[in-house]
């Protein structure tokens, strides 16, 4: 009786101590970043091809206002499998999930190329996921990296100066918009193949980018013509690519 | 007092060693029946009587979907306490709950932990009996205090570890309630008890849903050693908010159908090895529990 009256004060003791260790699960840091396909440039102005000739840009900010990572498509051996076992699964959106990163953040195009914005890690279930949609939605007042409370309310704030279409001297733009346009992109390597992200294993982590190939955002669009804005944002969106970093 | 025969010593031994996690979402306030069962039991107080005990338990909850950031708990707990006879009208008991859970996400990450639980102070009057003596009829009333003793836990990086597997949400609970007892035909009695446990609100933002936990069984005593024991234990949970937001995939009813056998090896011990099987369940949202099992020793000193 005595022992075990011991026994269960030892084990009380410990408790009162209280102890916890973790295991880390899988999980996915995203990063969210600006490059040029070719070359690079650092700071303020930069000079980008326009549709008619070169565009110099003296501000540009973008805001990402979430990321949702997609499982790849099930395989028939899996749906056959899920048919004959279902299990509930609610595909529910919120602001933020183990899918989502639900929190906006703006880039500022004056800082250097590949310089990494960290944008959150996901603890995604364990899967193999395939894509993204990356949101381009307008900055709150909380947004990462908000540069000023001027850009809260846009998703995109970007000037600078271009040639008109019919020739002359360049003027000065400032373009400013609040489209939302949400944008499915595959998961790419470096070398822009599709590169799937296996996270299945207990530790697994790997880490992605979201990047902004802002040399590319004015190759259609001339930012001196009506609706320039949300064409740009459409730009935008349609030149983003996720970009897997190697494990 | 008579010290234990060395057999029991063993078991209190072996379940004392069984229950260090082997490697360990639950509501800290999850659990099922009627606490006083063990600690103060069925039958009318005898005055100056005092009483320890222990129970080691096994559940399991999960709660969520992979897409909302679900979990999986699986908790082993080792429950010990007293009580105490003041007269054959009010006793007194205090129990004392260490957790060892084990908690599984969806991204394959895992946690353990091992902690102090909420410790619970339960008094019990008897209102009315039939006769003084040797009552067939009692019935009682309950009335006591959970107190915020699960103290917060943290992870390796300092932030505290995750709601779901923290031993207790940081309040103070009033329990009150009643009970009867009543001794039927030959060897069977009747117990049935209601329970309600009204929370304040805890730490880290969280404001715990009131629950009420209701107990009916049978027990038939074929001999003196041996008793079966069949019935159900019900319970009916609020809603938990966190932050002022709705806490999902917390509140509801469940109900689980509750036999067990109780073997006393010799006078004043009794070994009770018990189930809890959920048979209905109406928790709110993605939200399930398994089964109940536990082993328990009380010694009447």
């Amino acid at each position: 009786m005595i022992r075990s009256i011991l026994q269960w004060s030892s084990l009380s003791l410990l408790a009162l101590a209280g102890c916890s260790s973790e295991e880390p699960g899988v999980s996915l840091d995203f990063g969210l970043v600006h490059q040029a396909s070719a070359g690079s440039q650092t700071g303020m102005p930069r000079t980008v091809t326009g549709p008619n000739g070169d565009i110099v840009l003296t501000r540009a900010w973008v805001t990402v206002g979430a990321v949702e990572i997609f499982a790849c498509p099930a395989t028939a051996w899996r749906r056959a499998l899920e048919l004959l076992s279902p299990i509930g699964v609610a595909h529910a959106h919120t602001e933020g999930s183990p899918t989502k990163i639900g929190v906006p953040h703006v880039d500022d195009l004056a800082h250097a190329d590949s310089q990494v914005m960290d944008a959150g890690t996901l603890k995604p279930p364990a899967d193999s996921y395939c894509d993204a949609t990356v949101t381009l939605d307008p900055a709150d007042d909380d947004a990462e990296g908000l540069p000023s409370p001027d850009m809260s309310g846009y998703t995109v704030w970007v000037e600078g100066t271009a040639t008109p279409a019919g020739g002359g001297a360049a003027q000065a733009f400032v373009l400013q918009s609040e489209a939302d346009i949400d944008q499915r992109v595959p998961f790419v390597s470096n070398t822009g193949s599709s590169s799937p992200v296996v996270l299945k294993e207990p530790g697994a982590a790997r880490s992605a980018r979201v990047v902004l190939a802002y040399d590319q955002w004015f190759t259609g669009v001339d930012p001196l013509r009506d609706g320039a804005a949300d064409a740009l944002v459409q730009a935008i969106a349609d030149t983003l690519r996720v970009q897997v970093q190697s494990p | 007092m008579r010290l234990p025969p060395p057999a029991l010593g063993a078991l209190l031994s072996a379940l004392a060693v069984g229950l260090v996690p082997a490697s360990s979402r639950a509501c800290a306030s999850c659990g099922c029946g009627d606490p006083t069962l063990l600690s103060l039991g069925v039958e009318q107080p005898f005055g100056g009587r005092f009483r320890m005990f222990s129970e080691g338990q096994y559940r399991t909850e999960s709660q969520g979907t992979p897409q909302d950031g679900g979990s999986s708990v699986e908790e082993w707990s080792l429950t010990f306490g007293g009580s105490y006879s003041f007269s054959r009208a009010i006793a007194l008991s205090v129990t004392v709950p260490v957790l060892f859970r084990t908690m599984n996400q969806f991204d394959l990450s895992t946690t353990h932990a091992t902690n102090l639980g909420d410790i619970e102070a339960v008094a019990k009057f008897v209102l009315w009996r039939d006769r003084e003596f040797s009552s067939r009829h009692l019935l009682s009333l309950l009335g006591g205090m959970r107190f915020p003793t699960a103290p917060l836990q943290y992870g390796s990086d300092g932030e505290p570890l995750n709601t779901d597997i923290q031993a207790g949400p940081g309040s103070w609970w009033g329990i009150f309630g009643a009970s009867y007892y009543g001794r039927l035909v030959g060897s069977l009695s009747l117990y049935a008890s209601v329970l309600g446990y009204v929370p304040t609100e805890g730490r880290q933002g969280l404001k715990p849903g009131a629950s009420g936990r209701g107990t009916l069984w049978l027990q038939l005593q074929p001999w003196n050693w041996l008793s079966l024991r069949a019935g159900t234990d019900a319970r009916l949970d609020g809603v938990w908010h966190e932050n002022g937001e709705v806490s999902p995939d917390t509140g509801g009813f469940i109900a689980f159908f509750s036999p067990a056998i109780l073997l006393s090896p010799a006078t004043d011990w009794v070994i009770q090895i018990a189930a809890k099987v959920p048979v209905v369940n109406h928790l709110t949202g993605v939200h399930s529990e398994g089964t109940y099992a536990s082993l328990s020793l009380v010694v009447d000193l």
